[in-house]
C-alpha cells in the first residue's frame, strides 16, 4: 500500500481529530497542497495574481469536499489579498511556485504579529486576543486551522513582551515593537531555512523598516504596513460576517 | 561528489568576509580543508564568526546578508559564493532555534519539503520523509502541528527537514542549546550515527558535542586549532565561583500552592507548587523542556493564564524571557530607555543593531538591560543559552554580584553550570516542584 493510500485510509480518523487534532496534514489537504505546488511550479515566471490562483483552487476543491460554506472563501480571499499585496511590494522577481509556500508562511507570520499588535494597540491584550482567535478558529475549516494553530506562539510572544517590558516601565506599544523585532528575526531565519531546501528566493534580503535597525523611533512604520495589509485582507471576511 | 568519492568536502583559501556597515572583516581564513565523513565542532567566543562561517558554506551569506566575500570557497564540489543556487541540496543548514528553522505545519511536511520543492512526485517525497521520521523516532508525531511539539521533538523535526535531503554536508548552529538533557542525548546519538555517513560541521559551546567531535576548531575572526585554555574552558566553568550562600537573606519571593493551567489543557502544567527565593541567593528551577519552569517564572512576573495559589514578590521585579529580543523596544541597546551604564561585558554591544547580533550577543544585551534596572527580584528564563564559556562566567559572576547586593535571582535553566552556582535548586517535573 502506497503512502498516499495509507493517508486516505486514515482520512476519517484524521478529519474527526481522533489522531490528536490534525490540521493541515489531512489527506485531502496534503494532496491538494502538493497539487497546488505543482500547478504553480508549472507556471513559473507568471506573477502577481496568478500566484494565488492555485491556492483558491485548492480552497474551492476543499469546499466541495467538506461543504464548509462561505467562511472558507473569506479566508481564501483574505489570504489571496495579502499574498498579492506582499507580492507587489516584495523585491524578489520573478516569482515562482516556491514563492507560494514562502508567502503562505510569511503572510501567516505577518498576519499573526500584526493582528496581535492591533489587538494590543486597541487595549484588548493577549487574553482577549486568544478568545477572539479561538472563536474564529472554531469556524475555520480543518486544513485552515494552521492559522489558528500557529497563533499560540504569537500570543506567547506578545504576552512575554508585555510582561518583560511592562516590568521595565514600558508600555504596550513598545511591546509591539519587541514582538515585531522577534518576528523579523524569525522570518529571516525561516527564509534561509526555506532557501537551503530548494525554495527560490533570488535577489537581496527584504529591506527592514528603518526604525528597527538604525535606532530612533521604534518600528511603527513596519507595524503600520503590516496592519494595513491585515485590515485589507480582513475586508472580505467582514463583509461575509 | 567530493567527500563521498575522495577530496575535501570543504575547501577555503584566502577567504575574507565583510558585512556592509561593519568596519573590518568579520572572518578571515587563510586555508581550511575538511574531509568527510566525520564531525567537526566549531567553537569560540560569541560574535566570533561561527554562524557567518556556516552561512558561507550554506551559500546564503551573499544571497541574504549582502556580505562581500573574497577568496576561493568550494563546498561539495561547487562554489557556494559564485553559484549559490548549486549548493542547494548539497549543503543543509540547521538554525540554532528550531522555531525559526521549521517553516511548515507538521513534521511530515517539514521532512518532505525539499523533495516537494524540487519536483519529486508526492508519494516519493512523502516516502523519503517517512524514512527519516522513522529514523528520528518521529513516526508517531507525523501529523502533530509543530506548535504543539516540545522543544526536543521540534529540534528533531527540524533535523528531519535537513536530513531528508541526504546532504553531502550538514551544518548545525548550536544544535543542543535549546534542549534539555534527555533530548540532547538523543540528538547526540543521531549526530554520531550521521557522522559516519557525511561531514557534519556544528557550531557549539557544549563540551558534550566537542567531546564526540573528530575535530575541534576555534572561530574567532579566523579559524584555528584550539589551544589548551580553550579546551579547559569548554570542560570547566572558566574559574566559575562557587555556589551562593543558601538560606541567609530575606525571602523576596514566596510561592505556595501555585497551579498554572493553559486553556484547553486536561491538567495544569504546574499543580500545588511551593518555593521561595531569598535575597543574596541564586535560585534555579531545574527540569526538562515543557516541565513548567517558564510558567512559574511568568506567574512570578505577574502574567500567565489561570494562575491559582499564593504568590508574594517583594520589591521591583524584572523578567528576561527565553527570547531575548522581546525585552527591547528600539533597534539598538544604546537607544533603549534604561541603558545608561551597561556592565563591561556588554558595553561593546551598546550601539550594535539588534538584528545584526548573534544569538549569544542578544542574550548578553538583554541580560545587561535587565541588570541595569536595579530590580530586587530578577527572573531569568534560560539566561546562559548560547553563551560561550567566558561570557557564561561573566554573566554568572554578574548574577552573583547583584545577589550579593541584596537581590534574589531566580532562573529557569537546564544548564549544569548555572545549577552548580545556585544556592537553592528546585526540580520541576510532572507538574510538581520540589527542592533537590
Amino acid at each position: 500500500m502506497g503512502v498516499l493510500d495509507w493517508f486516505l485510509s486514515n482520512a476519517e480518523a484524521a478529519l474527526t481529530g481522533e489522531q490528536g487534532g490534525l490540521s493541515v496534514a489531512s489527506p485531502e489537504a496534503l494532496a491538494l497542497s502538493l497539487a497546488a505546488y505543482w500547478v504553480v511550479i508549472g507556471v513559473a515566471g507568471l506573477r502577481g495574481l496568478l500566484l494565488g490562483l492555485p491556492y483558491v483552487a485548492a480552497l474551492l476543491a476543499l469546499r466541495g469536499l467538506k461543504g464548509s460554506g462561505p467562511i472558507l472563501w473569506a479566508v481564501g480571499l483574505s489570504t489571496l489579498t495579502v499574498a498579492v499585496l506582499v507580492a507587489l511590494v516584495n523585491p524578489y522577481r520573478p516569482l515562482t511556485g516556491a514563492w507560494l509556500y514562502y508567502l503562505g508562511t510569511v503572510t501567516l507570520r505577518v498576519f499573526e504579529y500584526s493582528l496581535s499588535g492591533l489587538l494590543v494597540l486597541v487595549g484588548l491584550g493577549p487574553h482577549g486576543a486568544q478568545r477572539i482567535t479561538a472563536r474564529l478558529g472554531r469556524r475555520v475549516h480543518d486544513p485552515l486551522l494552521v492559522f489558528y494553530r500557529s497563533t499560540p506562539q504569537l500570543l506567547a510572544d506578545t504576552g512575554e513582551a508585555l510582561l518583560a517590558q511592562g516590568l521595565l516601565g514600558k508600555g504596550a506599544h513598545e511591546a509591539v515593537t519587541g514582538v515585531t523585532l522577534e518576528s523579523l528575526r524569525r522570518i529571516e531565519y525561516m527564509r534561509a531555512s526555506f532557501y537551503v531546501r530548494g525554495g527560490e528566493l533570488p535577489g537581496r534580503r527584504t529591506p527592514l523598516p528603518p526604525g528597527l535597525v538604525s535606532g530612533g523611533e521604534p518600528g511603527f512604520r513596519g507595524a503600520a504596513v503590516s496592519i494595513v495589509l491585515v485590515v485589507l485582507s480582513l475586508l472580505p471576511l467582514a463583509q461575509l460576517l | 561528489m567530493p567527500g563521498r568519492g575522495g577530496g575535501p568536502v570543504v575547501s577555503l583559501e584566502g577567504v575574507r568576509v565583510d558585512y556592509p556597515g561593519v568596519r573590518g572583516p568579520v572572518l578571515e581564513v587563510d586555508m581550511l580543508r575538511l574531509e568527510g565523513p566525520g564531525l567537526v565542532a566549531l567553537t569560540g567566543p560569541n560574535g566570533g564568526g561561527k554562524t557567518t562561517l556556516l552561512r558561507l558554506l550554506a551559500g546564503i551569506l551573499t544571497v541574504f546578508y549582502n556580505a562581500r566575500v573574497e577568496g576561493t570557497v568550494r563546498v561539495c564540489g561547487v562554489d557556494p559564493v559564485g553559484e549559490p543556487g548549486k549548493i542547494v541540496g548539497r549543503a543543509a543548514l540547521l538554525a540554532q532555534d528550531p522555531k525559526t528553522q521549521v517553516v511548515t505545519a507538521t513534521p511530515l511536511l517539514e521532512a518532505s519539503l525539499y523533495w516537494v520543492l524540487n519536483g519529486s512526485p508526492p508519494d516519493v517525497a512523502v516516502g523519503r520523509a517517512w524514512r527519516v521520521l522513522d529514523m528520528l523516532g518521529l513516526k508517531s508525531y507525523w501529523d502533530r502541528h509543530v506548535s504543539t511539539l516540545s522543544s526536543g521533538l521540534l529540534e528533531r523535526a527540524a533535523l528531519a527537514g535537513v536530513l531528508s535531503m541526504d546532504p553531502c554536508l550538514l551544518l548545525l548552529d548550536e544544535p543542543l542549546s535549546f534542549l534539555d538533557q534527555p533530548s540532547s542525548r538523543r540528538v547526540l546519538e543521531i549526530l554520531e550515527e550521521q557522522a559516519r555517513e557525511r561531514l557534519i560541521i556544528a557550531a557549539t559551546h557544549d563540551p558534550r558535542l566537542t567531546s564526540i567531535a573528530d575535530t575541534v576548531l576555534v572561530v574567532d575572526k579566523t579559524v584555528r586549532t584550539p589551544d589548551r585554555p580553550l579546551t579547559q574552558a569548554l570542560h570547566s566553568t572558566v574559574g566559575m565561583p562557587g555556589a551562593t550562600a543558601s538560606g541567609g537573606g530575606e525571602v523576596l519571593v514566596a510561592v505556595e500552592g501555585l497551579s498554572v493551567s493553559y486553556p484547553g489543557a486536561s491538567r495544569p502544567v504546574v499543580a500545588g507548587a511551593s518555593l521561595e527565593a531569598r535575597a543574596g541567593e541564586i535560585t534555579v528551577l531545574w527540569g526538562p523542556n515543557g516541565s513548567g519552569k517558564t510558567s512559574i517564572l511568568r506567574a512570578l512576573a505577574g502574567g500567565g493564564l489561570a494562575v491559582r495559589g499564593r504568590v508574594s514578590v517583594k520589591g521591583r521585579r524584572v523578567y528576561v524571557p527565553a527570547d531575548p529580543l522581546l525585552v527591547f523596544s528600539r533597534g539598538r541597546p544604546c537607544d533603549e530607555p534604561g541603558w545608561e551604564s551597561p556592565p563591561a561585558w556588554a558595553s561593546h554591544l551598546s550601539c550594535k543593531p539588534l538584528l545584526s547580533m548573534s544569538g549569544g550577543e542578544l542574550r548578553l544585551a538583554a541580560l545587561a538591560l535587565a541588570l541595569q534596572s536595579g530590580a530586587r527580584v530578577v527572573l531569568l528564563d534560560e539566561p546562559t543559552t548560547g553563551l560561550d564559556p567566558w561570557n557564561k562566567a561573566r554573566v554568572v559572576s554578574a548574577l552573583r554580584d547583584i545577589a550579593g547586593r541584596g537581590a534574589a535571582v531566580l532562573a529557569a535553566s537546564h544548564d549544569p553550570v548555572l545549577r552548580s552556582v545556585a544556592g537553592r535548586v528546585y526540580c520541576v517535573g510532572d507538574g510538581r516542584v520540589w527542592e533537590c
